[in-house]
């Protein structure tokens, strides 16, 4: 299958939602409280109460979950790592023996919670960058940035290559996809051999991605400089972001609920 | 004057399809992209057509009209979602894809050039890039330089001044070329070729557009080019496949493609070349010029004997 049918991150579906229209800085302050949260949880129901959040979120958002799901893919492989890491190397009562393996009762938990714990990360944070266009997630950032300004931090710089880095996400793997497929017409073959010979097969395909992607900055650095683009200082915005009472509203019910759910469940 | 070495092509597919094997068949041919979070798009549906050996074929349409989609699936890039494909002997349909291994093996005797192919150049040297496939294909190093060396000329490139230069060193057209010998190096039975001349100039597409005709004449190999560029495929095409929309719309000879007029291309999304809309005036102004007519001096000859008819 096509990297571009597997890899969901950073990719933007436009919508109408009540959570689309979100302020920008409420969706990515409830992110960092959803991560913040769920390192917190360490019950079943504590799971389950993220999960029905999660799905609560989804459903305002009219989100496909299908898709949501398959955007879990590439995180597979680590996942089915950790689970093994865990299930075998976790001391405890012994369950099942296999030689030097041991399957042991609280490996197959902690396994079970690092599964959850990694699945809803992944998806509480796909819920932001698929329901907020890059342009607003960029601004959001700096403006939750902004105070940081006086001490040096530099915000809409960070901002601004948060957003480029966004947006060229989808373009490289367009990019790697194309190049994939190209090297494979003249043979090339990714999929057989050892660790090693595969990984010395993608030669072909980063070298020209890198130098494609170098090409592709110095045009975008050239662009900007001809439109005299210089930054943050004293640039104003077409439209201004807006704080509103639903902002608030979601925002206080979602403290409250998850730091509930953390704290007694 | 006389009409220069222009030979009028077969042009009536039903007439090679008699004599010559068909080394291409789609049946029923449909492909659908999944791409993550968003509604599935059907690239192409329905298409049916079958290519001979020897032939020289456009595929023209408009952009998103499913080209590329199409001509990936020759060499097993893509898989249909519906319908059945053969090529060379090789079947695939979307219950039974065709084996990695297989599939590996008929890229070596399908060669796809892709658009913008000079992106994909990745080694030190040119020599070093175009042994590429060949070293794929398993051959000897010694064959490999025979086979580098074959292809460079081939594409105009002298081995011993470009073999050894970087890449990154040549100018675009050059470029293109280099990316071009990487393909022919393998010696495909079928070349397809994915907007070859997108980004040349007019002479560096001349040239382009002999060297593919010279590897095409050479032991009467198969060429398929995608095309929006309407002077290239009246070029090189005899026959022309038209997509709109995933679908074909149109599978004929140049000459019957031309003849369906200016209006029914517009709608297809081509723009018809100078010529073609000459044709048309004259043919408006009562001049007895056949439609269809792919060629300047067939034009010209035309005129010629019915200004003679009316003396
Ligand atoms: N990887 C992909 N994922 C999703 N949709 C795709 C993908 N590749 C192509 N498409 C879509 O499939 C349709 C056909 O695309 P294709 O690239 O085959 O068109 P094309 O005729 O080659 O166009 P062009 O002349 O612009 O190259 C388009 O609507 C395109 O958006
Ligand atoms: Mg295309």
């Amino acid at each position: 299958m096509a990297l571009t049918e597997r890899i969901l991150l950073g990719q933007y579906v436009a919508g109408h939602s009540f959570w689309h229209r979100l302020d920008p800085r409420a969706k990515i302050l409830w992110t960092i409280l959803w991560m913040g949260t769920l390192f917190a949880v360490s019950t079943v129901w504590g799971y389950m109460a993220f999960v029905g959040v999660l799905l609560l979120v989804v459903a305002i958002s009219r989100l496909p979950v299908g898709a949501l799901l398959r955007g879990v893919r590439p995180l597979l492989y680590l996942i089915v790592f950790t689970v093994a890491f865990n299930v075998l190397f976790t001391p405890g009562v012994v369950l099942w023996r296999w030689g030097f393996l041991t399957v042991t009762r609280e490996g197959l938990v902690t396994a079970a919670q690092v599964t959850a714990r990694l699945l809803l990360l992944l998806t509480g944070a796909s819920v932001l960058t698929l329901t907020t266009s890059p342009l607003a997630l960029a601004d959001g950032l700096e403006a939750l940035l902004r105070p940081g300004q006086r001490w040096g931090l530099p915000a809409h710089e960070m901002a601004m290559m948060m957003s480029i880095a966004l947006r060229f996400i989808p373009t490289l793997l367009e990019e790697t996809e194309k190049i994939m497929k190209a090297q494979k017409a003249r043979g090339a073959d990714f999929e057989s051999g050892n660790l090693l010979t595969r990984a010395r097969s993608l030669i072909p395909v980063l070298i020209p991605l890198f130098v494609n992607a170098f090409r592709r900055a110095d045009d975008l650095a050239l662009a900007m400089e001809a439109r005299a683009y210089r930054g943050g200082q004293g640039r104003t915005h077409w439209r201004e972001l807006q704080w509103g009472w639903a902002d608030s509203a979601t925002l206080l019910a979602s403290v409250v609920l998850l730091l509930g759910v953390a704290w007694y469940l | 004057m006389r009409d220069g070495g222009e030979v009028p092509s077969p042009a009536r597919p039903g007439e090679a399809a008699a004599s010559r094997q068909v080394v291409v068949r789609a049946s029923g041919l449909g492909h659908r992209y999944q791409p993550a979070g968003m509604p599935p798009v059907t690239a192409l549906a329905d298409v049916s057509f079958s290519v001979y050996a020897g032939e020289r074929v456009a595929i023209v349409g408009a952009t998103g009209s499913g080209k590329s989609t199409l001509v990936q699936h020759f060499n097993g890039l893509l898989t249909p979602s519906s319908g059945r494909l053969e090529v060379l002997g090789e079947e695939m349909t979307p219950e039974r894809p065709l084996p990695a291994a297989r599939a590996r093996a008929l890229r070596f005797r399908v060669g796809l050039v892709f658009q913008s192919p000079e992106d994909q150049l990745f080694e030190e040297t040119v020599a070093a890039d175009v042994a590429f496939g060949p070293k794929n294909q398993g051959f000897p190093p010694s064959q490999v330089q025979e086979r580098v060396d074959w292809a460079l000329r081939q594409v105009g490139l002298a081995p011993e001044v470009f073999g050894r230069r970087s890449p990154w060193a040549l100018s675009g057209g050059e470029q293109r070329r280099v990316a071009l010998a990487g393909v022919l190096a393998m010696q495909p039975e079928i070349l397809v070729l994915d907007e070859p001349t997108v980004g040349l100039d007019p002479a560096g597409r001349d040239t382009l557009i002999a060297e593919i005709r010279q590897y095409q004449a050479e032991g009467g190999r198969t060429v398929a080019v995608v095309t929006h560029d309407m002077e290239l495929m009246m070029a090189l095409a005899e026959r022309v496949l038209v997509l709109a929309r995933g679908r074909l719309v149109f599978d004929g000879s140049l000459s019957q493609l031309l003849a369906r007029g200016e209006e029914q291309l517009r709608l297809w999304g081509l723009v018809p070349p100078p010529l073609v809309r000459l044709v048309a005036r004259l043919r408006a102004a009562g001049w007895p010029v056949d439609e269809g007519c792919s060629r300047v001096q067939e034009v010209a000859r035309q005129l010629r004997e019915a200004t003679r008819r009316w003396r």
